[in-house]
């Protein structure tokens, strides 16, 4: 592929003035509202956290919700003018006073007073775009600038002598604390739970060999599951692909049916396939069908994700040469994108398949046929010896096509 | 000469992929004769044919039969797979008088084998029925499900083990002995790789690469024993499978217009509970996705802490130094392997018993497959490191944690973020479904409303996981740009 830069590198200009300026107040909003955000998030989730602590019922959001958000932004002004803020580090941006050095506190304050004036109202900061040095109002008055970040000043300070260190520290630290009030983590159930399972585990360990056969079939049937969709998925998924792949789609068609293309796959892929199966059951009525329809669905999505992806990297050269022979555009496809491409799909298609494996032994659980059903049966009717052969069944089966599969991505590689 | 034993890997993959190639095959036909018969002739419905107990000996020996057969009169598929060639000593194509001669000769040969195999074997199978009824609380037993010795007194007991142990070893010993005599017998040659048939043919099986005329001439696909079966397998697998998991496009398309209802009412979802909770449940989907989000968070953050120590002790280079570190690198991997290969909603289904329904069960599920995940990923990765910098390091008389700390650490950093960035996006989806067994968060709420069939409910369920999926992989994107 031919550089720009590197036939017509004099012709390059300077960006001009005016999207300079937009670059300019892009980045000090967009500083401004990672603080905000970052704020706002840490006093919410302190305050969770020591509501939870403390045992309080009540509501811990006293404050009405307006003062709330005045008292927000405050915080940030302050933080901003008296040190890197998370959104300045970001945003690649610091303060300096006009000829460079350190800001001292009392221009600080008077920046910090001046911006109620200035950026309240807005138009202080909308002031950046017609000012020639890109200064707000309020760096105006007291004498600062915003300028870039270089390379040392990312390097210079360690992370907890910084301020924008420290709040990540404490943002991750109370994301966590509150993380654990969430989910009801507790550790005293999990260890005084575990003589419960005890039982329960000596069942999984002693399988009911009864079931054995029963069990297999299940298996061959799952395995044919996950088959069968994938085989159909890529009956499905391959011409997706082209419609999915940015380089191949040109022109206003092209790029609405790139994009169409591109949304609806990405919607479905969020949905997992046990979710589908929720909705297929409805449609076809219980039994193995339900299971590798969803499991069909969601394959296309990911498959057509996978094979887009890898379209979008083909080297471009064959492709050309083939063109300047004068070739239409299936030839081109034919001849230059296929070879390029068969051996990732096959790839991907296997890894696919190891994936539809492990899923086709749980969609059962709604319903969707597979030896996830009668899993599911089994632990609900407390049978775990019965249970324990399944499992032991399953964990040999996907460790198999596991090695299997990865085995032949290799030697496809 | 000079006999060495070494275990020949091409040969007996090949073999074994064309034996279960035929047992297959015989799988397939005998579902097709019995969904034939069942459809057409039965008069009753459900009726199934009859497979015999001495069908299972039949079937596994008469496809031993066949796949000797294949192997020594024509190419099948495990000798292309594994890319080798039945040729005469001195490089030309064997005649079928040498080939139809081969066959009992080469059925011997495995034959032979099999009994090697087995007796190799045999002592890890005593050992497995001991530890069974050990753990069954049968007793002693080298029959399956049959006691030799019920537990006495904690000292017989033990006396009892270590008598079977010991047996099992002189047993085995003895086994070994005599499977290596055979092997050495049959596989003799200086690399040990030409069969016994072979060696009394003077035929050979090559690697198809290493001979210098290029084998055979080239054959269409169809004209080749191992394409015919190729493609047999092919149509066959694909009617089957299409039997087994009772594909029926028919039903798909008539029961369409009786759906309708259901996409009408999923797609005009009702977020009425979306911030007042909901009375049975007592819990609302918005602050449910919260609980979503942050199980997926903390099953993360578990697994990383949980996997990053694991992964150094499933690491071969790192372990598999001496046989104590060997154990430990064999049992780390048959942790990770064995617990990730249960999916995470059959580990909710444990957890939900061990402690109680509720989010905390989903996160020790979606943590405990996430160590197994991101271990077995981990230490690939610690696997594929450059030696160089860690002989440096220990060229100055470091310890092994040093070596680790300065030698592994920095190269390993990057790609360990990149693999936790990906398990975060696996554990944001697997979060969502996870309360369908019990697990806590949105899943709960989505399996209340489908068992109650409130499907606009379970529309906005499914739009606000559509959201929270998207937005997270949104997230993982931009902070994966940034570690880039």
């Amino acid at each position: 592929m031919r550089m720009r830069g590197e036939y017509y590198a004099g012709f390059i200009q300077k960006k001009p003035a005016w999207m300079e300026a937009f670059g300019a107040l892009k980045a000090r909003i967009a500083a401004f509202l990672v603080d905000y955000v970052a704020i706002f998030y840490f006093i919410v989730i302190t305050s969770y956290c020591i509501t939870e602590i403390s045992g309080y019922q009540g509501s811990f959001f006293l404050i009405p919700w307006w003062i709330f958000l005045i008292v927000v932004s405050e915080l940030v002004v302050l933080w901003e003018t008296f040190g890197i803020s998370l959104g300045m580090r970001a945003a690649g941006i610091r303060l300096t006073t006009a000829d460079g050095s350190t800001v001292p506190f009392h221009r600080g304050i008077i920046r910090y007073l001046a911006w109620h004036i200035s950026a309240l109202p807005v138009i202080g900061c909308l002031a950046i775009l017609w000012n020639r040095d890109r200064l707000s109002w309020h760096d105006r008055i007291s004498r600062t600038k915003i300028e870039k970040q270089d390379e040392t000043d990312k390097t210079r300070i360690t992370w907890y002598k910084s301020s924008h260190g420290i709040s990540i520290a404490l943002l991750v630290f109370f994301t966590l604390l509150a993380g654990v009030f969430i989910t009801e983590i507790n550790l005293h159930t999990l260890f005084t739970g575990a003589s419960k399972t005890g039982r329960l585990w000596k069942a999984l360990l002693t399988p009911d060999w009864a079931v054995l056969g029963t069990g297999i079939n299940l298996l061959i049937v799952t395995i044919f599951m996950a088959l069968m969709a994938t085989l159909f998925a890529i009956v499905f998924a391959v011409p997706l692909s082209f419609l999915a792949a940015r380089n191949l789609m040109h022109g206003f068609i092209g790029r609405s049916v790139y994009t169409v293309v591109r949304v609806i796959m990405s919607i479905t892929r969020s949905i997992e396939p046990i979710i589908w199966a929720i909705i297929f059951v409805v449609w076809v009525r219980l039994g193995t069908f339900p299971g590798v329809l969803a499991l069909f669905v969601h394959s296309i999505a990911d498959l057509t994700k996978l094979y887009s992806e890898r379209l979008e990297s083909i080297d471009p050269g064959p492709v050309e040469a083939i063109k300047a022979t004068g070739a239409s555009q299936l030839q081109v496809i034919l001849y230059g994108i296929v070879p390029q491409i068969v051996n990732p799909y096959l790839s991907f298609t296997l890894y696919r398949w190891d994936i539809n494996v492990r899923m086709a032994t749980v969609i059962g659980i709604v319903g969707g046929g597979g030896i996830g059903q009668r899993l599911y049966h089994y632990t609900r009717h407390w049978q775990w010896h019965a249970a324990g052969t399944l499992m032991l069944l399953i964990i040999v089966t996907v460790w198999a096509i596991d090695y299997l599969s990865s085995r032949l991505r290799e030697s496809l590689e | 000469m000079k006999r060495e034993v070494r275990f020949p890997k091409k040969r007996v993959g090949a073999f074994i992929t064309d034996w279960l190639i035929w047992l297959y095959l015989s799988y397939c036909i005998f579902f097709l004769i019995d969904y034939w018969y069942t459809e057409i002739v039965a008069v009753r419905p459900y009726y199934k044919v009859p497979f015999p107990w001495y069908g299972w000996p039949l079937v596994i020996i008469s496809s031993f039969l066949i796949a000797v057969a294949w192997e020594g009169l024509g190419t099948s598929v495990g000798f292309k797979a594994f890319g080798l060639t039945l040729i005469r000593m001195g490089g030309s194509p064997l005649p079928l008088r040498v080939k139809l001669k081969r066959v009992p000769l080469d059925l011997v040969s495995w034959s032979m084998s099999l009994v090697a195999g087995g007796l190799m074997l045999a002592p890890l199978a005593g050992l497995g029925t001991l530890f069974h009824g050990l753990s069954a609380g049968l007793g002693i037993s080298f029959i399956p499900m049959v006691s030799l010795w019920e537990f006495g007194a904690w000292y017989l007991s033990l006396a009892y083990v270590l008598i079977s142990l010991l047996t099992i070893l002189g047993v085995g010993i003895g086994c070994f002995f005599v499977a290596y005599r055979i092997a050495k017998w049959l596989w003799a040659c200086p690399k040990g790789d030409q069969f016994w048939c072979d060696r009394v043919l003077h035929t050979r099986v090559t690697p198809t690469s290493e001979i210098e005329d290029g084998g055979l001439p080239p054959k269409r696909l169809f004209e080749t024993s191992w394409g015919i079966i190729t493609l047999l397998l092919i149509v066959i697998t694909f009617y089957v499978g299409w039997l087994t998991t009772g594909i029926d496009f028919g039903n798909l398309i008539r029961r369409a217009p009786v759906t309708a209802y259901l996409w009408k009412r999923l797609a005009t979802p009702d977020f009425t509970h979306f911030i007042t909770p909901e009375p049975v449940l007592r819990d609302s989907i918005g602050s449910a996705i919260v609980e979503t989000i942050f199980m997926a968070l903390l099953a993360t953050a578990f697994g990383v802490v949980f996997a990053f120590p694991l992964s150094f002790l499933g690491a071969r280079n790192i372990m598999a130094t001496g046989p104590i570190g060997w154990l430990i690198y064999t049992v780390t991997r048959g942790f990770f392997n064995v617990v990730r290969s249960v999916e995470t909603i059959v580990w909710a289904l444990i957890f939900a018993v061990w402690v109680s329904f509720g989010p905390f069960a989903g996160v020790m599920a979606l943590a405990i497959h996430t160590i197994a995940a991101l271990g077995k990923l981990y230490s690939e990765q610690v696997e594929g490191i450059d030696p160089g910098p860690l002989e440096a390091i220990a060229a100055t008389g470091a310890r092994r944690w040093q070596v680790v700390l300065y030698g592994v650490i920095p190269q390993i950093v990057p790609s360990y973020l990149a693999f936790t960035m990906y398990r975060w996006d696996i554990n944001v989806r697997m979060s969502t479904i996870i309360g369908l067994v019990g697990g806590g968060g949105i899943g709960r709420i989505l399996f209340h409303y489908k068992n109650e069939l409130r499907w606009e409910e379970v529309g906005a369920v499914i739009v606000v996981i559509i959201a929270v999926v998207w937005v997270m992989d949104y997230v993982s994107g931009l902070v994966r740009e940034k570690i880039a």
